[in-house]
């Protein structure tokens, strides 16, 4: 122990001898340790960490597939749902969960606020294994109804709306000017699925409870303890398969597939994620290369000084160790800054992300992150130190000519050629990826979107019939093609290529079934087809579309 | 003088240096006894292989061929951590330019053969104070060795020779970077120190230093030769 803070001692003192060579070596290991800690950080964020619940091993999405059209996952339909839960052995418990906009009335505001709902079945905090901050969950039954009729708030919602008022539980408010009685309040930072502000009983309609064609639910479940992900699988082809020999009209080529939740919910990120790392992990290595090319530029200049201690009974071992204890403090104080960098990098990651991350995803460095910077330090030190350590204590005892001679240069040459081929190797792969993206930006999408705003309007089933929406539908619509500078308007159910496809937190079709025919208008198609006719994706509604030039309405029935 | 008093025996010493095609024969067939308490110069010209062999004897090197007997055991072919080991226990080294180590103080400089050899601190602090008194560099243990003239240099790297108490103190050239009056001084404190019982071998090819010496070894051309040799060599 002693000699070895004698060796960082020395360590230090040599390396405050020579600021510029420690200043360049600390910043290049920093930046890349930095960039490393970030996108681990990411890494380890989304691949690696369970998901915030019990046994979060057990937990699975249960998916419709067709195989025969191509279709590995699909949502399902409310009866298909209930029968899966009814006829499958695997599982402790099976819960529906959709998503979607309600209006909220109470509290301390009196404007009604619009809220995303999760819609779930009764079960659903106890398949999780969350339990509400206050008061209780839902009760068996209580997703019976046609509507619902009690309400969970997160967290959030509970401070902003009821200013954290420990006596909500039990209130009455208004869910799409329905009553509902609030009984539980969720834990904090429980937003699940992502972002959704409150959850109620997964409630229908007796017909929505008879459409097995109306594909919209998403279905998580909790595998038995002991029935491994296999036994699962086949237990929900088989039963899968019953209900398409039983339903054979909406169900005909439809089984139903098991796959886990936690990679399920990262399959969009997982490639880019490690493709970001192997990036970041070649320009670690870029940096080592420069590094260990300093260190055999100062090697050489320390011939004369590792001849004398090996004279005075330095073994090679010993010289290695004196070398590689630099290699150490010069990786500390880059991994120090790496870590440093790292947080910011993490921020920058956070901001820079084209998409919001999913709430389930907590974007911190813990303590394996710290272990993963530490080990990538200590890799780092053997990356960049050790050859030319190695290299330096093979100096000879009675000079240090060697060092600087043809072996040293050879290998300076090798440092130099692998820095450039992998710079180019980096150079390339970004070259690509820019490729990549102005082709997909290119792209034509099969319409003409300059020009185009969307509206979405939400109409309550509580007070819009059927018939009633079709008919708000068609006055809106006739509305907006009298407005001046309105080429077109159209109203559809899903808006095509909208910014997102997938129901917050989860990453499958929201709507794979056809919109009532109804519910899609003439304009609509005839503007998908018209490539030259201007379309619209969005806007705040009839008012903003003023100064449009056509509008599309989309409607959520 | 006995047998058993020869702290050095070489015996058939040879080394040969081979660059591509070329064979360079650095010492022919040395034979040489160096009795303990001794004080032998060895002399020459430039090239004659008076630092080969002294890198020899100083296990810096080894030989192609020959034997060499150090303190009674045959190392002319121990491997690298042996030679360390026996380097630090057995050999201090004095060399022309000093090669004190820039980084270090003076203490650092003088305690590090021991700190090599894993001695507690306490024991270090006591020897390197007792080799730095015998030099007269105690008061400058803190400085830097640029803060040294080079007299002072060498001074203290007579310190970090003889801290380890080695059987012998290889000097090489060890007046050739000083003036005369720091020569002189860094010979006068040589020949204390072999007056105290050291055992040194010294290569100079300055006569002047040379006569300090109990013995004078002449090389010519990688052999040791007699003075009657070199007289004929010269003519």
């Amino acid at each position: 122990m002693d000699s070895l803070l004698t060796d960082v001692r020395q360590a230090l003192r040599a390396l405050r001898r020579a600021p510029g060579f420690a200043l360049t070596a600390i910043a290049a290991i920093g930046l890349g340790l930095g960039a490393n800690t970030a996108v681990f950080t990411a890494v380890h964020a989304f691949l690696l960490r369970a998901l915030p619940f019990p046994e979060p091993e057990r937990l699975v999405f249960v998916y419709q597939a067709n195989p025969a059209r191509g279709i590995e996952r699909d949502v399902t339909s409310i009866p298909n749902f209930e029968d899966w839960r009814r006829e499958s052995h695997s599982f402790t418990a099976m819960a529906g969960v959709d998503t979607r906009r309600m209006a909220l009335a109470g509290g301390r505001e009196p404007e009604p606020q619009a809220l995303t709902v999760a819609t779930v079945s009764a079960n659903y905090f106890d398949l999780l294994g969350v339990a509400p901050a206050l008061g209780r969950g839902f009760s068996a039954g209580e997703d019976a109804g046609e509507y619902p009729e009690t309400i969970v708030i997160s967290d959030a919602l509970w401070r902003s709306r009821f200013g954290g008022d420990p006596g909500v539980v039990g209130r009455s408010v208004r869910l799409d000017e329905r009553p509902a009685t609030v009984v539980g309040v969720g834990p904090p930072g429980f937003a699940w699925p992502d972002g959704v502000e409150a959850w109620v009983p997964l409630t229908a309609s007796p017909q929505d409870r008879e459409q097995r064609g109306a594909l919209f639910l998403p279905v998580i479940a909790r595998i038995k303890p002991g029935v491994t992900l296999e036994a699962s699988q086949a237990d929900m082809r088989r039963v899968g398969a019953e209900l398409a020999r039983r339903y054979p009209r909406p169900n005909e080529g439809w089984t139903a597939d098991v796959q886990p939740a936690h990679g399920e919910l990262v399959r969009d990120y997982r490639a880019a994620l490690l493709v970001l790392m192997g990036a970041v992990a070649l320009i670690l290595l870029i940096a080592c290369a420069n590094v260990a090319n300093l260190l055999l530029v100062r090697a050489a200049a320390r011939a004369r000084e590792l001849s004398t201690r090996s004279a005075l009974g330095a073994s090679r071992l010993r010289l290695v160790r004196q070398l590689l204890t630099e290699s150490l403090v010069l990786a500390l104080a880059g991994g120090a800054l790496g870590f440093g960098l790292g947080f910011g990098g993490i921020e920058a990651l956070r901001a820079l992300s084209p998409v919001p991350l999913p709430a389930w995803v907590e974007l911190r460095p813990d303590a394996s992150v710290l272990a993963f910077c530490a080990a990538l330090t200590v890799l780092t030190t053997l990356g960049f130190g050790l050859f030319p350590a190695l290299f330096a204590s093979r100096a000879p005892l009675a000079s240090g000519a060697r060092i600087a001679g043809d072996p040293a240069r050879r290998a300076q040459r090798g440092f130099v050629v692998a820095q450039v081929g992998l710079a180019f190797a980096l150079l390339a792969c970004a070259g690509l990826l820019l490729r990549s993206f102005e082709r997909l930006s290119a792209t034509s999408p099969g319409f003409e979107a300059t020009g185009a705003v969307a509206a979405r309007m939400r109409l309550p089933d509580t007070r819009y019939t059927r018939e009633r929406r079709i008919q708000y539908a068609d006055e809106a619509l006739a509305r907006l093609r009298a407005l001046p500078g309105v080429e077109a308007a159209a109203a559809v159910q899903t808006v095509p290529l909208p910014a997102s496809t997938t129901t917050p937190g989860y990453a499958w079709r929201t709507s794979p079934s056809p919109p009532p025919t109804s519910a899609r208008s003439p304009a609509s198609t005839r503007s998908r087809r018209a490539t030259s006719r201007r379309w619209a994706f969005r806007c705040c509604g009839a008012a903003a579309s003023t100064s449009a030039t056509a509008a599309t309405i989309a409607w959520w029935p | 003088m006995s047998e058993q008093h020869a702290l050095i025996t070489l015996e058939g010493l040879t080394k040969v240096f081979y660059t591509d095609e070329v064979e360079t024969h650095a010492l022919s067939g040395i034979h040489l006894r160096i009795e303990k308490g001794e004080y032998v110069a060895i002399s020459g010209p430039s090239g004659c292989g008076k630092s080969t062999l002294l890198s020899i004897l100083g296990l810096l090197d080894s030989p192609t061929a020959g034997t060499y007997i150090l303190n009674s055991n045959p190392v002319q072919s121990l491997d690298l951590s042996q030679r360390a080991r026996i380097r630090n226990r057995e050999i201090g080294f004095i060399f022309q330019s000093f090669n004190l180590i820039g980084d270090l103080t003076v203490f650092e400089n003088v305690e590090l053969p021991l700190t090599y050899r894993g001695m507690a601190a306490s024991e270090r602090k006591a020897r390197c104070g007792e080799a730095l008194e015998k030099v007269g560099m105690a008061h400058r243990a803190k400085h830097l060795p640029s803060q040294l003239s080079g007299g002072q240099q060498q001074r203290v790297a007579v310190a970090r020779a003889l801290v380890g108490k080695p059987s012998v103190l290889l000097a090489d050239e060890p007046t050739g970077n000083l003036d005369s009056k720091n020569g002189e001084a860094v010979m006068d404190l040589l020949h204390e120190l072999h007056r105290g019982g050291a055992t040194i071998v010294m290569v100079t090819h300055d006569p002047r230093f040379a006569r300090h010496a109990d013995r004078t070894i002449h090389m010519f051309d990688g052999r040791v030769v007699d003075e009657s040799e070199i007289a004929s060599l010269s003519a």
